[in-house]
């Protein structure tokens, strides 16, 4: 009996296709794909239809919290902070950004050195720019005071003035993402065949027909990606507004990520702020939309 | 001549070029030094009219006591080590396990779910961020590593990066390791991880920086300060600190290192994750 078992062939326990381990190795991510991204997706749509402090059972409300925030003015305030933001950084990082690229493309000493310190600013936390910047911008010892005061500006309050804390904390977003743009777009630039220009070269094109004619238009697809990113990026920026300006002064730089975090996790309006979430979503999805369409019609792509 | 006026000409534009692109650079740096030399400074130099970058009494050594006299800073180093490495290991392994899935094996359903995978990149953090804080409630994570670390280990950017890189390996590798009898689970970790490293290193750089920058999360689901992350202490620590700007940017420097660290040892493939990714907080 003993003797028959060991000379007969192992029996197989489990035998598992290679497609089965497929699932298999699958299995983790997506299980975690469904507890932490597709479940709480659903259920902020789901959740923006009730009213609900977490203390109390949630409540139906229908489309209450939607007619709230059409109504609500802070919600305004912070539609147009938030929009005004994403749209003057991206301005000035999809422009700067492409003549940085362009200079950088033509440099030739020190580049390594060059992108090192271009490159900086783009991998340190929010929370340590934010505290370095408030000082930079502190009126009379800051940072600020080295290239104010030559102009004839003393004491400029950048943080506690309405109509300057928006573009202070536009200075620092494009400060933290210019380098990181500016070698995306380097990286556009050389991508673009050589033989491109020289064949213009040949035509009698002058250099800045090149840039105007070949560059510019091959480079499309970068300048539409630097847009979407910068948006999609500055419009979730948070850590500036909340540690540099809180806010302030007057809620003019009160972004929406702020906004939504103040109304849901300090003042516990789970609804509400989910349904500030909602909107937020969407309104990226429609400034994407936006983007595709204006700059990616007519290059047959 | 006019030969001669060209190339004065191109060198200089050449010079101008290279002068703006050093004033840009000094300027993209000089908030790093300015909080270098602030970290240096006894509290009387701070604020000291005209600036002093290099002060008269250099006082790092004492700043860095200050520090961490006034708040737990090694606790709160100690959290964002554990949480920034513990969770890139496993985005690390989960995602290549994924990617690999993807890459190398059929079954039905598979493209359908790789499309959902992708859609999932487009979702902004903060549109999820509240439902994910409920879910996290009624699993009892607030305050707690796992908090922490779970619901940001695995990525749709890690599942797709290692997918595309995996898709470039010749399956024949993993065809004769079947033929000599190799399990599946043991194929993936002899074979494809270590043919996979280039693409390792690149997504553990960007995980490691995400999870050690990152703020929102932690800001959302901690209360306790045994689990505040770096980001966190120093918010905190600014916000009772206000004007203490020689400690502030001592723990900020601190905090800044091991970026910076990284950056420079791997500043290669450093810029090439990031310019892969496009999508950073």
């Amino acid at each position: 009996m003993a003797k028959q078992l060991a000379s007969a062939p192992k029996p197989k326990r489990f035998h598992l296709k290679p497609a089965h381990w497929g699932i298999i190795f699958l299995l983790p991510a997506l299980v975690h794909m469904l507890i932490f991204k597709f479940h709480p997706l659903f259920n902020a749509f789901y959740m923006s239809f009730h009213e609900w402090d977490l203390l109390n059972p949630p409540t139906w409300i229908g489309l209450d919290n939607y007619v709230r925030l059409f109504n609500d003015a802070r919600f305004h305030n912070s539609l147009s902070v938030s929009l005004r933001y994403a749209l003057s950084t991206t301005a000035c990082l999809t422009v700067l950004g492409l003549g940085l690229g362009l200079m950088f493309n033509k440099a030739t000493r020190g580049i390594a050195v060059l992108r090192a310190a271009y490159f900086v600013p783009s991998i340190m936390s929010t929370v340590v720019i934010a505290i370095i910047w408030r000082f930079i911008f502190h009126p009379s010892f800051g940072l600020q005071t080295f290239f104010t005061e030559p102009l004839g500006y003393f004491n400029v309050r950048w943080l506690t003035n309405s109509r300057l804390a928006l573009p202070a904390l536009v200075i620092v977003g494009v400060w933290r993402h210019l380098g990181y743009y500016s070698l995306i777009y380097l990286a556009g630039f050389q991508a673009i065949p050589e033989e491109q220009y020289e064949a213009a070269k040949i035509d009698g094109a002058r250099p800045y027909q090149s840039l105007l004619y070949i560059t510019l238009p091959l480079l499309r697809p970068t300048f539409l990606f630097v847009a979407i990113v910068s948006v999609i990026n500055s419009f979730q920026s948070f850590a500036p507004a909340q540690l540099m300006t809180d806010g302030g002064p007057a809620g003019s730089t009160l972004v929406l990520p702020l906004f939504l975090y103040r109304t849901a996790i300090q003042n516990l309006h789970m609804g509400y702020g989910t349904a500030i979430a909602v909107i937020m979503f969407l309104v990226l999805m429609t400034i994407t939309l936006i983007q595709l369409k204006l700059f990616g019609m007519g290059s047959g792509q | 001549m006019t030969r001669v006026l060209v190339t004065i000409r191109g060198r200089l534009l050449n010079l101008v070029v290279h002068i703006i692109l050093y004033a840009g650079g000094l300027l993209a740096v000089l908030p790093l030094l300015w909080m270098i030399s602030t970290s240096t400074k006894p509290a009387s130099e701070v604020f000291s009219f005209p600036i002093r970058w290099i002060p008269e009494q250099f006082q790092f050594v004492e700043n860095l006591q200050a520090v961490f006299r006034t708040i737990p800073f090694a606790t709160y180093y100690f959290n964002s080590l554990f949480v920034s490495l513990t969770g890139t290991a496993l985005t690390v392994f989960f995602c290549t396990l994924a990617g690999y899935s993807f890459a190398k094996f059929n079954y039905p359903g598979k493209n359908i779910v790789f499309v959902l995978v992708l859609g999932t990149m487009m979702i902004p953090f903060q549109a999820i961020m509240i439902p994910l804080f409920l879910t996290v409630l009624r699993l009892n994570w607030t305050n707690s590593y796992l908090g922490l670390i779970i619901p940001g280990a695995v990525t749709s950017f890690g599942i797709f990066l290692t997918r595309q890189y995996l898709l470039a390996v010749p399956s024949e590798f993993i065809d004769a390791a079947r033929v000599d009898g190799c399990g599946e689970f043991r194929i993936f970790l002899t074979i494809i991880l270590p043919l996979a490293k280039p693409v390792l290193a690149t997504l553990s750089i960007l995980t490691f920086m995400n999870n050690w920058n990152d703020y929102l999360w932690p800001l959302v689901i901690i209360n306790s300060p045994r689990y505040r992350t770096i980001s966190l202490g120093l918010a905190m620590f600014q916000s009772e600190y206000s004007t203490q700007f020689n400690l502030l940017m001592t723990a900020s420097l601190l905090a800044t290192i091991p970026v910076l660290l990284i950056f420079f040892v791997f500043q290669k493939q450093f810029v090439q994750s990031m310019m892969s990714s496009g999508l950073k907080g």
